[in-house]
């Protein structure tokens, strides 16, 4: 004996026919064969369809449900398949039906919240129905996965805070490296005027220099006494000034000196066989050499 | 705590994927934001929801009002939040007072998510519905809070409340609370 279980909503109503499956002892209200079925809409066609049909409709339409409680909306099922459904482009959602009959366009239908969650409701009602007595492939509800919630926001908003990461980072670094540069030139520059004034430039010892114009007996010594050079001098002779040095020659006028920068004079005429003395260079105080920078 | 009994008509969700785990704090924030919601549909909701926790067999956890807002205060958007969590049993009570609530007021929120009505009909019920609502989160949620500053915001605002509407009817009916319970579980984006 057929057996219709009918669910009702305010805009649809689902009518399920089917036989019990007597071999397996199912009692005569309940449905284990399932005959046939009709979805009837307020002010749209009637749909129809066998058993799998209607396990296509709640394989997409069921889940589609439950993502949208999450706030994701995408779209479920896709072709062949019979059934497919996902958001409408100017709102409200898009039930897209497949008819086995070859030239048959597919049937669209645009369903508003109400609409949807009416079938919604009826296909809870078949599904949790106790005299339903056969396996319905729908998958149970289960927690979204972050990369599934994530479809919700629009790739640009899930890219925005990445993005916008690295780019204050890239102007942070940026604007460091800009500012430390000419910091850098700044510390180059001090360090120099620093290096300029506190350093003065290396000043080269002063030199005692003897030209002996052809050959002269020769002695060069310390104030002190120790000396230094003793012997037959020709050519040009160099001696490190120090705290002072003493010289005298067998010909001094043959001998030119020099001391330092200072002017070259002859040690003395052709009689004057005597010690010459030699002072160093009075060194300038730091004061001084600042005011000459 | 004793396990909370179920109305046999809403079926239990599958224990596998769902029971024993606790809900995070955007479910918690979500739980008490749909009961404001349906707060804000039905004026009577106060004694009902006491009403519909004897019908669920839940009156052993929320005996009285002052229970129940006990609960509702681990929501961390309330003004004055409660530290304690839900334990697994609160947490499924809580879930199906929710839906029981909703399948309730399911004429209310079907009739606003219709496009069917003229639009200013429509336009009026959300108006209603949207000053209410906005009272009680005023009254009840820390404006600090960028989230209870996003609802009352008057542009962000609308989108999220018919969020809210769209969640409950959803969670209405009999595959509600498994789909409801699913949903505050959402790994946090």
């Amino acid at each position: 004996m057929k057996t219709t279980l009918r669910f009702d909503q305010i805009s649809c109503r689902l009518e399920v026919e089917g036989l019990p499956d007597v071999s397996a002892g199912q009692d005569p209200e309940s449905v284990g064969i399932v005959t046939g079925w009709s979805l009837r809409w307020a002010g749209r066609p009637e749909l129809e369809g066998s058993k799998e049909h209607l396990e296509a409709l709640m394989t997409v339409v069921l889940p589609y449900a439950r993502h949208l409680l999450s706030g994701v909306r995408r779209r479920f099922g896709k072709e062949p398949e019979p059934v497919e459904i996902g958001p409408h482009p100017e709102g409200g959602h898009e039930l897209l039906l497949r008819s086995s009959q070859p030239d048959t366009p597919p049937l669209k239908l645009k369903l508003d919240d109400a609409e949807l969650i009416d079938l919604v409701r009826v296909l809870d009602q078949l599904r949790h129905d106790a005299r339903l007595r056969i396996e319905l492939p729908v998958p149970g509800s289960r927690p979204l996965r972050l990369h599934e919630r994530n479809q919700r926001r629009p790739l640009a908003r899930r890219l925005a805070a990445p993005v916008g990461g690295a780019l204050t980072l890239l102007t942070s670094a940026g604007l460091v490296l800009s500012l430390s540069q000419p910091l850098t030139q700044l510390n180059r520059q001090t360090r120099r005027a620093s290096a300029e004034r506190v350093d003065p430039p290396a000043r080269k010892p002063a030199e005692l220099t003897l030209r002996v114009n052809g050959e002269s007996w020769l002695e060069v010594s310390r104030f002190d006494g120790t000396p230094i050079f003793a012997g037959i001098g020709s050519g040009e002779l160099r001696y490190p000034l120090g705290s002072g040095l003493k010289v005298r020659a067998g010909r001094p006028d043959l001998v030119v000196v020099q001391t330092g920068s200072g002017p070259a004079q002859e040690l003395g005429k052709i009689t004057e066989i005597n010690w010459k003395r030699f002072e160093p260079e009075p060194v300038p105080e730091p004061e001084q050499e600042q005011e000459r920078s | 705590m004793p396990e909370a009994s179920v109305l046999p008509a809403i079926p239990s969700p599958p224990a596998e994927s769902l029971a024993g785990r606790s809900l995070p704090r955007r479910g918690l924030e979500r739980l008490d934001l749909l009961l404001l919601a349906v707060e804000a549909l039905d004026l009577n909701s106060g004694e009902a929801m006491l009403w519909m926790s004897e019908q669920l067999g839940v009156s052993e956890l929320f005996p009285n009002r002052v229970e129940l807002w006990k609960r509702r205060c681990t929501n961390p958007l309330r003004r004055t939040p409660s530290r304690s969590a839900l334990d697994q049993a609160e947490s499924e009570a809580l879930i199906r007072l929710v839906c029981a609530m909703a399948d309730r007021v399911y004429p209310l929120l079907r009739a606003l998510l219709s496009s069917v009505e003229p639009p200013e009909i429509t336009n009026q019920r959300w108006s209603l519905f949207q000053t209410r609502f906005i009272e009680l989160v005023r009254e009840r949620l820390n404006p600090r809070r960028g989230a209870v500053q996003a609802l009352l915001d008057p542009d962000a605002g609308p989108l999220l409340h018919h969020e809210l509407i769209q969640s409950l009817a959803l969670a209405a009916g009999p595959g509600g609370v498994e789909r409801l319970w699913a949903s505050l579980l959402d790994a946090a984006a």
